[in-house]
């Protein structure tokens, strides 16, 4: 009886004499194995590498929103309500935005004196235009030409604060030059002081509402040199809280008209800009949504330039990776068919020298694994090496997937060779062996 | 060293409705060199096939001695009883001349050392020399691959050889070293030779001839 220990030395030196002498065979498979192995790693590690990429990019990308009016030669006035705001920033979507209020008041009326016991009033200005905002950097960067000087007691940190009317604190206003002398020559007369005054004294702003005249004071902090609007030169300024709240106080919120809305999107979300862009479109064009017909401009260009094809390239080697994988295993099975059926002769002559068929099948399917195998190593070691010293995804994100990769490569060869083994070892010895007359 | 005999045997493929052989009885005697003799189709290869356990009988019985091969592990039987020679020699291209001759000792579980060293004696024995044992089989000539294949047969430790035209492809005079070996094996180690062939020279140097025809045997010399 056959020593079980001779018996694997046997099946082991036969599998390894043929794996190493048989040169074309073993290097072919070989070669198939190696480049599948990396060439689908290759495929996996593009995948994450790209899929990093991107979201490196979607991070980094800024995405900006702008309403606007649908059409500037409508010759409409393009005002966004502040609901129209609000819906937006409550989508989620947005990081920062940027308001610009821009109505018509009543009329404003210079007042001096002791505004507890009797003021004085003086330059009446009717349907004067006022501009707000609560971030004065990205104000005085829309208008570059702009200066403003604050009175003593007051900073840029004017419009930072949430203004509630308060007698005891009036909230600030800025006014322009021609004002700001006409104000400050009348307070200095009040005053008895010299020209150079450093109290302008107030402004009281009148709206209508619902049939009804509102007023309110506030204080001027400051005078700006520049234009804000060639056709409006008298902009008085006030941050938007100051008069959001007055207008709260009232109960019409609906007074606050906004001519710019500049949104930041949260990078977070840029992988969602499609239903952002959907919402929005569906707020902006709801009518009411602002005093004229409205749209929302999503500045995404550079997103969509880049982004867009590295999402198509990975979409496409997403579908291309389960292609090759199946190919490559279908080459596996195929080639380990074939070299089996090639040994039919081998395996004819260990049949007729005694060799159980279960020994000839294990060792014709051995070659075929093991020569399988050395390919997968080797391709695997060369991945790993160019990996290691490249610095890309770890071998840790691809861990999983190569090993699944590996196995199903060394199934489909397993299943190959196997399966033609036992059809080889069914043939007749002598019909392969006889000479054929 | 016992004989082969066939009782009433007779073969016939599962794709035909004729015998390929129908009732044959015969002896295959220890000691002795016998020829299979006839036409392409007279059924010598069948005949082959159930003395080397490659097939089984339809009908009628096989033994060696008083063993039937039905009751045999026909593996085992093929490894230590019975040996075969092929006409093309059918050695494994890719083993060396002595890594094949070892190869039937270690399937019956010889360790490799002592296979070797019982490898060579019987190259030797066929007159394969000892610096061509390192060869491939395609190194070697018609005739010395043919005397390697015999020293593999011997390797095997079986006393029943069987030759599938052994000279086919060789040239006379290697021919006729290589019948004058199995000539010896039968005389003078009292192997039991059975070569299979349509050459009539063979048969003229057999001991026993059997002529075969449409599966069926006449008796011969």
């Amino acid at each position: 009886m056959a020593n079980k220990h001779t018996g694997f030395s046997q099946i082991a030196r036969f599998v390894q004499r043929h794996i190493l002498r048989n040169g074309f065979k073993t290097a072919l498979v070989v070669f198939l194995a190696m480049i599948f192995i990396i060439g689908l790693t290759s495929i996996n590690l593009a995948i994450i590498n790209n899929g990093n990429d991107l979201e490196v990019l979607y991070k980094t990308i800024t995405v900006n929103m702008d309403l606007v009016k649908l059409s500037s030669m409508s010759g409409e006035n393009g005002f966004i309500y502040g609901s129209t705001i609000d819906r937006i920033l409550e989508t989620g979507y947005i990081e920062s935005y940027y308001t610009q209020g821009d109505m018509f008041l009543r009329s404003i009326t210079h007042v001096t004196g002791d505004i507890s016991d009797t003021p004085k009033r003086g330059t009446v200005i009717s349907n004067c235009p006022v501009v707000t905002f609560d971030d004065v950097n990205a104000f005085t960067e829309r208008y570059s030409g702009l200066d403003i000087t604050y009175l003593d007691g007051f900073d840029e940190s004017i419009f930072a604060d949430d203004r509630k009317y308060d007698e005891g604190s009036l909230s600030p206003v800025i006014v322009p030059r021609a004002l700001f002398d006409i104000y400050a020559s009348a307070a200095a007369a009040e005053n008895g002081e010299s020209e150079t005054v450093t109290d302008v004294g107030y402004l009281e702003f009148s709206v209508n509402s619902d049939n009804r005249v509102y007023k309110r004071l506030y204080k001027i902090a400051g005078v700006y040199d520049g234009l804000i609007s060639i056709y409006e030169p008298n902009y008085i300024i006030i941050p938007t809280s100051a008069l959001l709240n007055w207008f709260k106080d009232i109960g019409n919120e609906s007074l606050m008209l906004y001519s710019v809305a500049d949104f930041t999107v949260d990078p977070e979300k840029n992988r969602d800009i499609q239903a952002f862009r959907e919402a929005a479109q569906e707020i902006a064009s709801d009518e009411h949504a602002g005093t004229g017909e409205m749209r929302a401009l999503i500045w995404d260009s550079e997103l969509r330039m880049v982004a867009e094809p590295m999402e198509n390239s990975i979409r496409l080697l997403k579908i291309l990776y389960p292609v090759v994988l199946a190919v490559s295993a279908l080459i596996a099975a195929g080639v380990c068919v074939l070299f089996t059926m090639l040994s039919a002769k081998d395996a004819a002559i260990m049949r007729v020298q005694g060799t159980s068929k279960a020994r000839v099948r294990l060792m014709l399917t051995l070659q075929m694994v093991f020569t399988c195998i050395i390919g997968l190593i080797i391709g695997l070691l060369g991945m790993y090496v160019y990996m290691h010293f490249s610095g890309q995804a770890s071998v840790n994100d691809l861990f999983i997937e190569t090993l699944r990769v590996t196995i199903l490569y060394l199934s489909a060869s397993l299943l190959g060779a196997g399966v033609t083994s036992v059809f080889v070892t069914n043939k007749h010895p002598i019909e392969l062996l006889q000479v054929k007359e | 060293m016992p004989n082969i005999t066939l009782k009433n045997v007779s073969y016939r493929y599962k794709s035909s409705n004729k015998n390929a052989i129908s009732n044959i009885s015969l002896t295959f005697e220890e000691g002795k060199m016998t020829a299979v003799v006839g036409p392409s189709g007279s059924g010598k290869t069948t005949l082959l096939s159930i003395i080397s356990g490659l097939d089984c009988p339809s009908e009628g019985i096989v033994t060696l001695g008083d063993k039937n091969l039905a009751d045999m592990n026909l593996d085992v039987y093929r490894r230590e009883d019975v040996a075969i020679i092929f006409q093309a020699f059918q050695l494994f291209p890719l083993l060396t001349v002595l890594e094949n001759v070892c190869y039937p000792q270690e399937i019956n579980g010889v360790k490799l050392s002592e296979a070797k060293v019982k490898a060579s004696q019987y190259l030797e024995s066929v007159g394969i020399d000892a610096e061509k044992h390192k060869r491939y089989p395609a190194k070697l000539s018609g005739g010395e691959q043919q005397r390697v294949a015999i020293a593999r047969a011997l390797a095997t430790g079986a006393h029943v050889i069987l030759a599938d035209e052994p000279t086919g492809n060789l040239d006379t005079e290697n021919g006729k070293r290589v019948i004058d070996i199995l000539k010896k094996l039968a005389h003078e180690k009292n192997y039991c030779v059975i070569i299979v062939t349509h050459d009539m020279d063979i048969a003229a140097a057999s001991d026993v001839v059997y002529k075969m025809v449409d599966g069926s045997v006449m008796e011969g010399v």
